[in-house]
């Protein structure tokens, strides 16, 4: 799936962005995005590190799922707002850019395994390897995604 | 400044400044402790400001998260001491790193500040089911200094230092004179 | 307490105060409508992270020499493009490829360099990859 032929056929040129014509615009949009994971993600390694016995353990993992999870959202809703945001100022280099390719893929992976495995494991209040496994996957996922991003810039 | 250029002219700080993987690796490392730190701060301060996980108890995030903390913090101080150093008479010039700097000690000093009242308090809170204002402050003011530090990290790589143009000129007259 | 309220403040104030930035993203600093292309002799290379970047003395018809400055990618993406840290050497000839900065001073980004032994080698730059 490339959006190379959509961003032609629209004829979208980013030097018409906003981003790309103001001093703060740019940075301020990175600056939420870093604030973003640290809501999205910080709140999800909450559970995991519940998961892997360690951490909040007067809560069961079910609990901290529970409240965790809103603010979960709220955080991802602030990625998928500024990352697409970000990616707007320069579309082609970053669809031709090994890393955001990389990034992308283990983000839908994260996604799609903390909707889905973990939080049955976590619901469950699961314990034992079971437990341990999926806080370890979830985090190594999400660590994996912001490693991702950062070498965007080093690729 | 001397000691700037001595710091990162140290064979480690220039094996990181020329490094392929290490200086993203360390980078990396940082930003990954925000992710996973920043998050337990996060936590705590929403805990403390009676905005969310209203039915978990104060200490197990404020006790129980402690000593994570404590690891992350030495982890990103870390990773910061050896990114600055590494490009030192840049770090010093550039007024972005003085203020994350700053924050940084503001947040020190806000720990100091609120040990007694507040964070030697958790099981206290639980106990009566109240969290004094005090408290309350100490989140907020955690949120906003944590923020900045966010904020003044970010925007250590923007700074431009305007007499660069200077030094270019000077160097194309150094280069004519040999 | 109001000390430290007053540090929050004073650190906010002095950031307000704060000259331009540098951008960080290739489309907000450089025009990839605007090409250069100059050929020079290297005066000095800067290998380091996040980028690393090269000056070059240019002179024209004239006879007068200006004094350029390139950006280059990092040394892992430079690395990766076929660089060494020893590539660009001073006193180099060398022909730089690629995109001016908007603010008309004498900086560009570059996107390909052919190396004093006659090799090509894209710099490892963001530009470099804006194939549209």
């Amino acid at each position: 799936m490339s959006l190379s032929p959509l961003l032609a056929f629209l004829r979208y040129d980013p030097s018409t962005n906003p981003l790309n014509n103001n001093e703060w615009s740019f940075p301020l949009l990175e600056i939420l995005h870093i604030l973003g994971f640290a809501l999205s993600i910080g709140t999800i390694v909450v559970v995991d590190l519940r998961l892997l016995g360690w951490g909040m353990k007067r809560s069961t993992p079910s609990q901290l799922l529970k409240d965790t999870a809103p603010w979960t959202l709220a955080g991802l809703v602030v990625m998928l707002t500024t990352g697409p945001g970000i990616f707007s100022s320069d579309p082609y280099m970053y669809l031709n850019n090994q890393s955001f390719r990389f990034k992308m893929g283990a983000l839908l992976l994260a996604i799609l395994y903390n909707y889905t495995i973990r939080r049955k494991v976590a619901a469950a209040n699961a314990s034992g390897t079971a437990a341990v496994l999926t806080g370890a996957i979830s985090m190594a996922l999400w660590v994996s995604v912001v490693a991702g991003g950062l070498f965007i810039a080093f690729v | 400044m001397q000691i700037a250029h001595a710091i990162q002219s140290t064979e480690l700080g220039t094996a990181i400044r020329e490094s392929a993987l290490v200086f993203p690796v360390i980078l990396t490392t940082h930003l990954a402790c925000i992710a996973v730190f920043g998050g337990m701060i996060l936590v705590t301060n929403l805990r403390l400001l009676g905005l969310a996980f209203k039915d978990r108890a104060v200490a197990d995030m404020v006790d129980g998260l402690r000593n994570w903390k404590r690891l992350g913090f030495c982890i990103m101080v870390t990773m910061g001491a050896l990114l600055a150093g590494s490009e030192a008479e840049k770090y010093s010039i550039n007024p972005f790193f003085w203020c994350k700097m700053v924050t940084l000690a503001l947040i020190g000093i806000h720990g100091l500040a609120f040990r007694r009242s507040v964070y030697s308090k958790a099981s206290e809170f639980d106990r009566t089911g109240v969290i004094p204002v005090r408290a309350k402050l100490a989140a907020a003011l955690s949120l906003l200094l944590w923020m900045g530090m966010v904020t003044f990290g970010r925007l250590i790589g923007y700074y431009e230092p305007a007499q660069k143009t200077q030094s270019v000129i000077q160097t194309t007259a150094a280069n004519h004179k040999s | 307490m109001k000390l430290k309220l007053l540090g929050v403040m004073a650190v906010g104030l002095v950031a307000a105060a704060l000259p331009v930035l540098a951008h960080h993203s290739f489309a907000a600093e450089y025009d990839a409508a605007k090409p250069v292309t100059l050929k020079g002799t290297v005066t000095k290379v800067e290998w380091m992270n996040p980028h690393a970047r090269f000056y070059i003395d240019v002179k024209d018809d004239s006879g007068a020499v200006t004094n350029w400055e390139f950006e280059l990618g990092s040394p892992n993406g430079l690395m990766r493009a076929g660089w060494t840290r020893n590539s660009l050497k001073q006193g180099d000839m060398v022909t730089v490829s690629g995109s001016l900065a908007k603010d008309g001073s004498h900086l560009a980004n570059a996107r390909t360099v052919t190396l004093a032994d006659g090799k090509r080698v894209f710099a490892a730059s963001s530009e470099n990859e804006n194939k549209q």
